[in-house]
């Protein structure tokens, strides 16, 4: 019902626009030939209406007189297109972002005073950026000493208090005995170097490199 | 009002082609022609917003305006030709008026041997 509508409407337009062209010519002898290409194409908009209706391929013979119908059909190829593009881009960014913390994981997993247990990579998705899939900041999580973490077997591993470490040197060269050693919480140097670490390894500056406690 | 102006440019024109041409029927002619291009240059910006409405139309019908540029370049040939072969035929120059109307002729032909092909094509394929 909305095709024979839709054709009703185009031809009741093209028959109007034929009246309106005709207002427009001139009065001589070239009139009669003008009138003629007109009717010619009123013609072939008439058929190509119809043949729209009944889905007859008009295309070889004639070039689209009327291309509402490709057009529409190309914009909702390009728009489909566009969002499947869309939809791979963001599926292979997270997939990037997840690789690059497995790594960074495994790469941490050295520190062992300092336990990363989890990292949040983000990588530029905009794909109309000049910097597009560049790491923007990586967020590493590290355990604060008594959490749990989770162990490689699957058990969890409680993170046991580190005692404060002193280093006192004057009186150990007096007394000539090895220098006694306490443990300093939390080990600035080490993070300092945990970040280093994943900043060199993916040149990045260190300032991306965030350490967050958890 | 453009209207006024015009008919008064017209009438202006024509009285000055009629007192002209007694004594100089060259300068009735130069004057016949430059009367008609002003009068076609009042309406030029009024054609615009027609050829607007037009394509408005022929968007909302669906009309490729490829065959509408043919229909409103016929339109253009047309009005040309028969604006000079006007001023040829009053110039008493009726072989050449002829002449124009021809070549107008022919380039509507040519113009239109597109969509003559097509709509033959067509006929003769669903003739079983």
């Amino acid at each position: 019902m909305d095709a024979i509508r839709s054709l009703v409407q185009n031809i009741i337009i093209i028959l109007i626009l034929a009246l309106f062209l005709e207002m427009f010519l001139p009065q001589g002898g070239l009139k009669k030939y003008v009138k003629m290409v007109m009717g010619l194409l009123v013609v072939i908009a008439v058929i190509q209406a119809i043949g729209t209706l009944v889905q007859w391929d008009y295309s070889s013979e004639l070039s689209a007189l009327t291309t509402e119908g490709d057009r529409m059909q190309v914009s909702e190829a390009i728009e489909a297109g566009k969002k499947m593009s869309g939809n791979q881009q963001q599926k292979a960014i997270e997939q990037y972002e997840g690789g690059i913390a497995r790594q960074i994981i495994a790469l941490t997993s050295l520190y062992q005073d300092t336990p990363v247990v989890d990292v949040d990579v983000r990588v530029q998705a905009g794909s109309d950026e000049p910097d597009f899939g560049q790491i923007k900041e990586i967020v590493l999580y590290v355990a604060q000493t008594g959490d749990t973490v989770p162990g490689e077997d699957g058990d969890n591993i409680t993170l046991e208090q580190i005692k404060p470490v002193t280093i006192n040197v004057e009186n150990a060269a007096e007394s000539g005995v090895e220098p006694a050693v306490e443990t300093t919480e939390p080990p600035r140097d080490v993070v300092s170097g945990l970040v280093k670490t994943v900043a060199g390894f993916y040149s990045l500056e260190q300032q991306q490199v965030k350490v967050r406690y958890r | 009002m453009d209207v006024l102006q015009i008919v008064a440019i017209g009438l202006i024109a024509t009285v000055l082609i009629v007192v002209v041409r007694s004594q100089r029927p060259e300068l009735a002619v130069l004057l016949s022609v430059a009367a008609g291009v002003i009068i076609f240059l009042l309406v030029l910006g009024k054609i615009s917003s027609i050829m607007d409405v037009i394509k408005e139309l022929a968007s909302s019908a669906g009309i490729n305006m490829v065959y509408m540029g043919t229909i409103l370049k016929i339109i253009g040939i047309a009005y040309i030709a028969e604006f000079g072969a006007q001023i040829c035929r009053d110039a008493g120059e009726g072989t050449i008026a002829s002449k124009i109307e021809l070549a107008a002729k022919i380039l509507i032909m040519v113009l239109a041997v597109p969509i003559v092909v097509a709509v033959l094509t067509m006929l003769i394929k669903l003739v079983p």
